[in-house]
């Protein structure tokens, strides 16, 4: 354990909670084109992107089950559909040299519309929603297009939250 | 040479994740009081911040939402010209109303005690068709109560903390009532099930050729067991689409696509009444 996981914890803690309390609060009636924003999908998509696979599957994994708390589909549903994307988008970031801003609303943007999709499709397979084809790219679309627009202040915020102490900010 | 970190910590937390989606199919107490206790303690909380940004929300939503306030206000003008120009469909709205306004002075639903709730936010993922409302077990309510409106069912009770509730809508793909044509007291009974937010609800399984006719009324059945009160208005069947026949015969002997639109409008739900009614066990 680095010195100062202490505090590395509480801010990542911090970042999930406040995420959660966003997304259930403000974004359950905050629609755009009838879609409500994926706010913990671009906390996942940014620790990816800033931190790599292995803190993108964690926060992922966490984000999701606070998530899945509010949540009426089976508890911990939603926390392996955000572990599974944080850990491939972290892979993607791995393999993607450029990381400008652009790039970054990309990836960021990409990571949402898989998590919609994943999310959606095990959904689908549990029984647990009815959602057509076309409603789930709606979604993802516009999801996506959301969460690219909010990847440069996201990335910022979760490059604070999971920075290691001795290293600084992670680019 | 690549660290096997990433992967090592990968599979450790999908096999949590999925540890606990098993624990929760299976129905594992503890878990299920950890998660409703968490949920009473952070209520609070989610509370205080939908205060906080009540103001960013409705600016947001005044200004997304004229452009759909002002295609359903011609979407109206439409129907009410439609409906004047046609007299056998004002008249048959018209016995339906008349049939419905006896219904809902019926039995249960008219001698139940009732909990009169605000609807304090909407679902709070995509996939799902719920809402949540500003009254708990503190007022008497439980798990699987009925909610409605003036306008008929609108859903079932689906969790409870002491101050909220979370109300499973009827179009949700999760949701099922046993119905029975309104004019027809005595009418065999069917399952209608939710396809899914904004879409007509559907009669399940196959049913014989002209049980059902374009417009006919549904109340809930009240049959034994049933989660609902009787009588309850739930929709009126628009569309019947007869199952193809077996080679060899010339019509269709069943229907197997019979949808229901809903009389209650799920997308602009201020108020809602939750029946304290319990089936008898």
């Amino acid at each position: 354990m680095t010195p100062g996981w202490g505090r590395a914890l509480l801010r990542a803690v911090v970042v999930i909670v406040s995420a959660v309390l966003l997304q259930v609060t403000l974004m359950a009636d905050l629609g755009l084109l009838g879609v409500r924003p994926e706010l913990l999908l671009l906390v996942v998509g940014a620790t990816a992107l800033v931190a790599g696979p292995a803190k993108g599957c964690v926060i992922g994994f966490w984000a999701g089950l606070a998530y899945d708390l509010f949540l009426q589909t089976p508890f911990g549903m939603v926390a392996l559909v955000y572990t599974v994307v944080g850990y491939l988008a972290g892979q993607t970031r791995q393999v993607v040299v450029d990381h400008h801003g652009s790039v970054r609303a990309g990836l960021v943007a990409g990571t949402t519309v898989v998590g919609v999709v994943l999310h959606a499709g095990v959904a689908l397979l549990l029984d647990e929603t009815a959602i057509s084809a076309w409603e789930i790219i709606r979604f993802a679309v516009v999801a996506g297009f959301v969460n690219g627009a909010l990847a440069r202040p996201a990335v910022r915020v979760v490059g604070w939250a999971v920075r290691d102490e001795e290293r600084g900010v992670p680019r | 040479m690549r660290s096997n970190r990433p992967r090592f910590v990968f599979l450790v937390t999908v096999a949590t994740a999925v540890s606990l989606l098993t624990l929760d199919f299976r129905g594992f107490g503890p878990m299920r009081s950890v998660q409703s206790g968490l949920r009473v303690v952070t209520e609070p909380v989610a509370d205080g911040v939908y205060w906080v940004f009540s103001p960013v929300r409705n600016a947001w939503n005044g200004v997304w939402d004229h452009g759909d306030l002002a295609e359903e206000n011609a979407s109206l003008r439409q129907r009410i010209a439609e409906l004047e120009e046609n007299p056998a469909i004002e008249r048959r709205a018209s016995e339906q109303l008349e049939i419905l306004q006896g219904q809902l002075g019926l039995e249960a639903a008219a001698t139940t005690e009732r909990v009169i709730a605000r609807v304090v936010s909407g679902p709070v993922s995509n996939l799902e068709s719920t809402i949540r409302i500003d009254r708990g077990s503190n007022h008497g309510i439980r798990r699987n109560m009925t909610v409605v409106t003036e306008q008929g069912l609108i859903g079932r009770v689906a969790e409870v903390t002491p101050t909220r509730s979370v109300i499973e809508l009827v179009d949700s793909s999760r949701f099922g009532v046993t119905v029975r044509l309104a004019e027809e007291p005595a009418s065999p009974t069917f399952v209608l099930v939710g396809q899914g937010r904004g879409r007509p609800l559907r009669v399940q399984g196959e049913v014989p050729v002209g049980t059902f006719v374009n417009g006919a009324a549904l109340v809930t059945s009240g049959i034994e067991a049933s989660l609902y009160p009787p009588d309850l208005p739930v929709g009126a069947v628009v569309g019947v689409t007869e199952t193809p026949p077996p080679v060899g015969v010339v019509a269709a002997q069943t229907v197997d696509g019979v949808e229901v639109a809903l009389f209650a409008d799920l997308a602009s739900l201020s108020y809602v009444t939750v029946l304290l009614w319990e089936p008898e066990p």
